[in-house]
């Protein structure tokens, strides 16, 4: 039997919606040859809840809570983005104090959604035990905020004007004993996943994204700066204080899946050190800047970008004088980024594919809207 | 430089395609001048970044809204394309941005902007058998009578 | 142990023939239950030790210290609706299962428990094992076909490459140690290691062994097959309820069975001083089982042709060479010996 009589036959597979390492309801159609893809096709709305239809009807602190249904990892951030395209749209004046804590809570948001992306490459790649160590410190995260203000998940805390409730007086040595520990654990993590040669096996050379690719198909945040663009919002055009911390922007060079991966890891440190800072130099005084009680923007446009956990997360906000927008836009990272998956599937085996999807990090919550 | 600064340095390249929104804060261009004008603020005035593309359902008109952001500085310009509602017609920039592919396509879905040049214009958060247009002002957003969505 | 069966069957007047066929059944059920306890103990065993690397608790509400999980959810399965989807490939399908099962089963006659528990004392008893356990890559393949499901056919494709590839390193690092005894019989390999344990003459091939066995056994970080975050189930994705019990008690018998073979090979079996033979036997089995679940739940899953590169490129060229090395020092230790006084 010769060879070149053989033929083969492409075959299409359809990963997701219910898939165990789709991260969320999320699905991709793949035609392989064998276990090879020839091409790859994104089908998303599965989550798709009309948030910025339902904008127009609601008033704008009632928006607020719809907020944090959008990147769900990272509550606290989304918050911040809208009330302060809101506070920038009406130049309301926001007290120190409540800067300062929406600072803290964002980066211990940052640090939470950060875990869970390290974590799910960890267990996409079968190692189930460090997903179970990245989980346990999250934990201690989520009881620092249901401590503050009740909630793990849904944390709606940023109201226009400022921040909806104080730190309680035990909140102080809990972070302390929690900041403690977790280089520690930080350390076990690394030992277990980062320095561990099939890890790096399967994801150094995976994926891999030059800067050029990176602007073109719009990636922002981690996925930006492992591909060698130094851009962080925080630094060159700093919002809510940012200014007066210390801290690094990393940047990678290779732009391949353990880049993106370990570049999350520094970003952590990096979040802890602006934490520390906050720690020591919080202000006294008061939660709640000068508000009116009805919130009517005069009519016009604005648009505000913050530095999300997934990347640049951005709201567009047009308002025609009324209690409720007239237009609310909601720019997502993660919807952007998704972009770039079908164009760099293309020629790779399933299992990279896998380990590609998770260090995108996109969460559903935010794609679909 | 501010956009006012930006709109006089280019007017004399576009003349009265080109004007300037009454707050001072965007370019007004013509749909027809929009990949000209966005080609020279990529490459000569390096804004890299589409970092907005979205829609207005204006009163009389469809606003498409860019924005575009420069790596180094961080500035911020935006760009207003004005569609006819009767047509629905706007050029395609994903030939300059690949990122405007996803976002093109939801403008689509959401208001029904017919995008010319772009590879694969079908509908992408809602399902593709849907007949309405989510985000214009004329859908009233309403329970649905059960018998009808069967 | 059949002479006291005899003997007490034909107190109850039952001889010759149906005697014979009464004993037989005897150890039948004797050996079935032996594997099903010690499974369901090896579960159980996984399950928190699982628990105790990733700082849970694990199974502990049902019996003390959750000992009785597993015979809960073996009851479980056994009430769980069978679904056969329409489209399969019906005998493939359905016999797959039976098929992964018996083998398992097939492997312990042969296997020496303790000081003369074993038995069918096998002249051929090394070859018998590993033909019988590379029978269970057809059932794979059955399941993986039979499901008519793109996942089970992929699951099944990767069996094929994965199981068939390991088998040779396996095989091979077992031949250094049939050239030092001269004998494929299990008990011989044992009494031989009376004064030193294989595995300080072999240290290669135990290691060559340990990779390979894992690889065998579809376990991480070789569990490609059963992929879960990839490939949904794997081969075993279409199976519910007892079929799928025979699955996964199939892979815990042949981990065990496994774990015996090496323990015979390179530790000495149930040789030990003061204990009886058979603790000595069953705790270095289960030293042995514990490292394998120790590797499972640290590493990280590797990929599918980085693992051939490490079979063809690695594994067999080092095999090989133990063997070469092996027959040198067995052919040259007289010498060397002499030469030393």
């Amino acid at each position: 039997m010769r060879t070149d009589q053989l033929t083969t036959q492409e075959f299409s597979l359809n990963l997701g919606p219910q898939h165990p390492s789709t991260h969320g309801v999320y699905r991709v159609i793949l035609t392989l040859d064998g276990e090879k893809i020839v091409h790859a096709e994104n089908v998303i709305g599965y989550l798709h809840r009309g948030i910025e239809k339902l904008a127009e009807t609601l008033t704008y602190p009632q928006f607020a809570p719809y907020t944090d249904r959008l990147d769900y990892l990272a509550g606290v951030l989304n918050n911040i983005a809208y009330v302060q395209t809101v506070e920038k749209h009406m130049n309301l004046v926001v007290p120190e104090r409540a800067q300062y804590l929406r600072v803290l809570f964002g980066e211990l948001s940052r640090i939470a959604s950060h875990l869970v992306c390290v974590s799910s490459i960890a267990i996409d790649l079968n190692s189930i035990t460090g997903w179970m160590y990245a989980f346990a410190d999250r934990e201690k995260i989520l009881d620092l905020f249901e401590m503050t203000f009740g909630g793990r998940l849904t944390t709606n805390y940023a109201r226009i004007g400022g921040v909806s409730k104080d730190i309680p007086d035990t909140f102080m040595s809990k972070i302390r004993s929690f900041l403690d520990e977790f280089y520690g654990r930080l350390k076990d993590f690394n030992t277990l996943i980062s320095f561990n040669l099939i890890f790096q096996d399967r994801t150094k050379g995976v994926g891999i994204i030059s800067a050029d690719q990176a602007i073109d198909y719009g990636l922002t945040g981690a996925n930006l700066r492992a591909s060698g663009v130094n851009f962080d919002l925080r630094k060159k055009s700093p919002y809510g204080l940012y200014d007066r911390f210390d801290f690094d922007v990393p940047v990678l060079s290779t732009g391949d899946s353990y880049d993106r991966y370990y570049i999350r890891i520094l970003e952590i440190e990096q979040s802890l050190r602006i934490i520390e800072q906050v720690i020591k130099s919080l202000p006294d005084g008061p939660i709640m800047g000068d508000v009116p009680r009805i919130i009517k923007p005069l009519a016009g446009e604005t648009f505000h970008q913050i530095e999300g956990a997934k990347g640049l997360l951005g709201f567009y906000l047009v308002s025609d004088g009324g209690k409720t927008p007239y237009r609310l836009h909601i720019h997502s990272p993660s919807f952007v980024n998704i972009g770039i998956i079908p164009e760099i599937a293309k020629g790779m085996l399933i299992q990279d594919f896998i380990a590609l999807l998770a260090s995108i990090d996109f969460v559903l919550g935010e794609v679909d809207r | 430089m501010t956009i006012t600064e930006l709109f006089n340095l280019l007017v004399p390249v576009y003349n009265d395609k080109l004007t300037l929104s009454t707050d001072s804060n965007s370019l007004i261009i013509t749909p027809d001048q929009l990949i000209a004008l966005l080609t020279t603020l990529k490459t000569h005035h390096e804004f890299a970044l589409l970092t907005l593309l979205t829609a207005v359902d204006q009163p009389d008109h469809y606003q498409m809204v860019y924005q575009l952001m420069s790596i180094k500085s961080a500035d911020v310009v935006s760009v207003h394309v004005h569609v006819n509602k009767s047509t629905l017609k706007a050029p395609s920039i994903v030939s300059l941005w690949s990122a405007a592919n996803v976002q093109e396509r939801e403008v689509y879905d959401m208001f029904g902007i017919i995008f010319d040049g772009h590879p694969h214009l079908t509908r992408i958060l809602n399902p593709d058998d849907y007949t309405e247009f989510p985000l214009r002002k004329t859908f009233i957003l309403q329970s649905v009578d059960r018998q009808r969505l069967s | 142990m059949t002479i006291i069966l005899l003997y007490l069957l034909s107190l109850l007047h039952i001889t010759g023939l149906l005697a014979e066929v009464v004993v037989i059944l005897f150890y039948f059920v004797f050996i079935l239950l032996f594997i099903i306890i010690n499974v369901m103990f090896i579960v159980w065993l996984e399950r928190k030790m699982s628990a105790f690397f990733q700082e849970r608790v694990g199974p502990n509400r049902v019996g003390p210290f959750g000992l009785l999980q597993s015979v809960v959810d073996a009851v479980k399965l056994l009430g769980k609706e069978i679904i056969h989807p329409k489209a399969t490939d019906k005998w493939v399908y359905l016999l797959a299962p039976a098929i992964c099962f018996v083998p398992a089963l097939l492997l312990y006659p042969i296997l020496p428990f303790g000081k003369g528990l074993v038995l069918v004392n096998l002249n051929i008893g090394l070859l018998y094992f590993v033909a019988i356990s590379s029978t269970t890559t057809i059932s794979i393949i059955m399941a993986g076909w039979g499901s008519n499901n793109k996942y089970s056919l992929l699951g099944g494709m990767r069996t094929v490459a994965q199981m068939i590839s390991y088998e040779i390193p396996l095989i091979f690092s077992m031949l250094g140690i049939i050239m030092l005894v001269g004998s494929l019989n299990l008990v011989d390999i044992i009494n031989a290691q009376e004064k030193l344990w294989f595995i300080s003459v072999q240290p290669l091939a135990f290691i060559i062994f340990l990779v390979a066995s894992i690889a065998e056994l579809n376990r991480a970080p070789f569990d490609l097959p059963e992929a879960e975050q990839e490939l949904v189930a794997g081969y075993h994705t279409e199976y519910s309820g007892m079929q799928f019990a025979f699955f996964y008690l199939a892979e815990y018998a042949n981990l065990f069975s496994l774990s015996i073979l090496g323990v015979t090979l390179f530790l000495g079996g149930y040789q030990g001083p003061f204990f009886p033979s058979w603790i000595w036997f069953i705790g270095k089995v289960y030293i042995m089982i514990m490292v394998y679940m120790w590797i499972r739940w640290t590493l990280p899953r590797i990929r599918m042709d980085k693992m051939m590169k490490l079979n063809w490129k690695f594994l067999i060229p080092l095999s090989l060479f133990n063997i070469l090395a092996t027959g040198f020092m067995i052919k040259a230790w007289p010498t060397i010996q002499q030469w030393m006084r």
